[in-house]
């Protein structure tokens, strides 16, 4: 399902930083894993996860170094800063905050709040 | 071609170890661009892909390469996880958008120095713009404005001067006079009328006289004239045809883009002063020669030649008169002291009514004529609005420009580099310069205050309107440029009205020298106080200026002196101090305030006799 530019626009850096949580990847690798662990929803082209790359560079929350591969080319590989890592953790909140209230809502498919006066 | 890097020398830290600038300057940086292009393991579409994203990123070249392998290592990642290269260029997604999100992210992480330099440039662009734009607003706004002068000021001083019939002007009789004195466009009137300047005992006396005595015809015809009610001289900025035999033609002194009353010529002042220094000498001439009623009559034709000067209300129309007054008063003063056998009671009397019944008794120097000036002034280089406001025009800078009646201001076509300047600084100027309703407001206050001093005795002078005109000039540059058509335009009018007040401390003392005269015929004595002269021989004892005190009285030596303390304010006696021309010197006659008077020599100012006599 083709997500919304806009949701794109502040789901994507969480994605990433949430990836990077688990240890550095570099550009091909951070592709392949959106499209595969999110099943296909997060799947933004190289035209976009680039520049995402860059902006979160120059925000501090990650940093890029230039080291060999197994193959012996030359690979741009990125991980978390510190600063990173504290931003993750509060969108994390706010996702989790966001997808409690959406859900009380019925829009995550959970029975809505008692007070909501809709009937299923 | 092969990836390895040792044959491209391409990986980041190559960058580091070359100076940009020479990397530039040698094309170094391109080379290495193309080269790694050539020498990338990746197949023509996705190579032209990576060609195509890089060039269009347009980043500097360090951040290009690094654009580049990331690139290129991306691709070849890809290939190696068995991706086909459409599949690869399809999820890549759009090349010019992706340069575009790359560039603006790339630009973000330059380092700070570049992008303050960045957002300064912005700053500035758009503060030039914004002053591009209000520079011409402004323009607009200068330009649309246009002055409508609606009064002819020039035709309201006229008009009581055109009802006058013409057998009762003077003027054409003092013009036929002045020709038989040899006065011509390119005489000197100076040197011609030398003679009149002369004195009994100068060196150059008896040419004096004998000059006199030889342009008698012209000296009766200048009597006749100012027997005249009236000047009857139309004034403007050019001369009639039939003065043109006096002055000339008045070509080039046109300056079409002065406003006319600013403007008007007034020559005949130089020859009215010509002519009342004439009948002084010619007065002096007579007292030596017995001739009383000669003496009379000229001072009374110097008199009505004083007051025809004022026929005109400017300021220098008022000087010249007050001037010629004057120069009636020292020969009545000398004459009184050198010759008083000569004149009888009645021509005593006679004199002393036309002295004092002189311009109805007020010598003054009046304002009216420079606010017509100014208002002329104001309506010929400001819009109007019709409420009384309005704001500069491009006419009135260029007006101001020419204030100083340069010859050159002509109503040609300016100069390209003028018309350039007026667009720069014209617009500034008119928001600069204060509005009209403010600008007369201003004008309005120091004229109050110019009259208000005026009609002070001197010895409760406040030099309000000096201090105002200086307060005004002195508050700083925009404030003096706000207000620049005030100080350039107001005359020194206190200097003005200082002069008339000395005229008037004169004319007191000559009127009370000859009471003193008179009384003295009568009883045989000088009075020992001026009171006893009050009120037959004067309504009250004239103030002096300086302190509002009598004006001093004392018997020297057996012969009368009259006198002022002062601008020191100290009586000493009727002390005279003089210059090396034996005349007093001004310090004691020009008005200072109390906390200046210890600047002024000792001494007082003595009226009557002349200390020169």
């Amino acid at each position: 399902m083709r997500i919304e530019r806009e949701l794109m626009r502040g789901a994507g850096p969480v994605a990433v930083l949430k990836l990077l949580q688990a240890g550095e990847k570099y550009g091909y690798e951070l592709v392949e894993q959106l499209a595969a662990r999110s099943e296909g929803v997060l799947d933004m082209g190289q035209s976009t996860l680039y520049p995402m790359l860059y902006n979160l560079e120059a925000k501090g929350w990650i940093k890029s170094t230039w080291r060999d591969s197994e193959t012996g080319r030359k690979r741009r590989y990125y991980s978390l800063t510190g600063k990173g890592k504290r931003r993750l953790a509060t969108e994390e909140e706010q996702w989790r905050s966001l997808a409690g209230a959406m859900g009380k809502l019925g829009i995550l498919g959970q029975k809505p709040a008692a007070n909501m006066g809709v009937t299923t | 071609m092969s990836g390895n890097q040792s044959t491209t020398g391409t990986h980041v830290g190559y960058y580091r170890r070359r100076s940009p600038l020479v990397r530039f300057f040698t094309g170094q940086s391109r080379k290495d661009f193309e080269r790694l292009m050539a020498n990338c393991d990746l197949p023509d579409p996705l190579r032209g892909l990576v060609r195509t994203v890089v060039k269009r990123c347009r980043l500097w070249p360090r951040e290009r390469h690094e654009v580049a392998l990331e690139l290129i290592a991306h691709f070849q990642d890809g290939l190696d996880a068995g991706r086909s290269e459409d599949e690869l260029i399809k999820s890549f997604g759009d090349p010019e958008q992706a340069a575009r999100l790359i560039r603006r992210a790339k630009k973000r992480n330059r380092p700070l120095w570049w992008r303050a330099m960045r957002r300064t440039r912005q700053t500035i662009g758009v503060l030039i713009l914004a002053l591009i734009f209000l520079h011409v607003a402004l323009i607009i706004r200068f330009y649309a404005a246009s002055p409508s002068p609606e009064i002819d000021y020039l035709a309201r001083i006229n008009a009581p001067i055109a009802a006058v019939p013409e057998e009762e002007r003077a003027w054409p009789r003092y013009r036929e006079a002045l020709l038989m004195l040899g006065v011509t466009p390119d005489a000197n009137v100076r040197e011609l009328l030398a003679p009149a300047d002369a004195r009994p005992g100068d060196d150059e006396w008896d040419e004096s006289r004998t000059f006199l005595i030889e342009h008698q015809a012209a000296l009766e015809l200048l009597r006749r004239a100012a027997e005249q009610p009236a000047l009857g001289l139309e004034v403007g900025a050019g001369y009639a045809p039939d003065d043109q035999v006096l002055w000339g033609s008045d070509e080039e002194l046109h300056v079409p883009i002065l406003p006319p009353v600013f403007h008007t010529l007034l020559p005949h002042l130089v020859n009215l002063r010509g002519a009342g220094r004439l009948l002084y000498a010619d007065a002096y001439r007579a007292a030596e020669d017995g001739q009383s009623e000669r003496v009379a009559e000229n001072v009374r034709a110097a008199l009505r030649i004083g007051e025809h000067a004022a026929e005109h209300p400017f300021i220098v129309n008022d000087l010249v008169s007050v001037a010629i007054f004057q120069g009636a008063l020292d020969v009545v003063g000398d004459v009184l002291h050198d010759h008083a056998s000569i004149l009888s009671d009645d021509d005593l009397r006679i004199i002393a009514h036309s002295i004092a019944a002189w311009r109805g008794g007020k010598v003054q120097v009046r304002v009216d004529g420079e606010r017509m000036v100014f208002e002329d002034v104001v309506q010929h280089i400001y819009s109007d609005d019709g409420h009384g406001g309005g704001r500069l025009t491009p006419e009135g800078l260029r007006v101001l420009q020419h204030l100083d009646l340069s010859m050159s201001a002509t109503t040609d076509a300016p100069p390209l580099s003028e018309v350039v300047m007026d667009a720069l600084l014209g617009p500034l100027a008119g928001v600069t310069m204060a509005d009209r309703r403010s600008l007369m407001r201003t004008y309005d206050e120091i004229m109050g205050a110019i009259e208000r001093d005026a009609s002070r005795p001197m010895w409760e002078w406040q030099n309000e309107a000096d201090r105002k005109i200086h307060r005004l000039v002195a508050e700083g540059f925009l404030t003096k440029v706000r207000y620049a058509p005030i100080w350039m335009l107001t005359p020194a009018l206190t200097n003005a009205a200082m002069s008339a007040n000395r005229t008037v401390q004169s004319r007191d003392a000559i009127l009370t020298a000859i009471a003193l005269e008179l009384h003295r015929r009568r009883h045989g004595e000088w009075p020992d106080s001026l009171e006893q002269l009050v009120p037959h021989l004067l309504p009250a004892v004239p103030p002096d200026q300086f302190d509002g005190r009598p004006i001093r009285y004392r018997v020297i030596d057996g012969k009368p002196r009259l006198y002022s303390v002062g601008a020191n304010r100290e009586d000493h006696g009727g002390i005279a101090v003089l210059d090396e021309r034996g005349q007093t010197i001004r310090q004691l006659f020009r008005w200072v305030p109390t906390d200046r008077v210890h600047e002024v020599p000792n001494g007082d100012w003595v009226l009557w006799p002349r200390p020169t006599r």
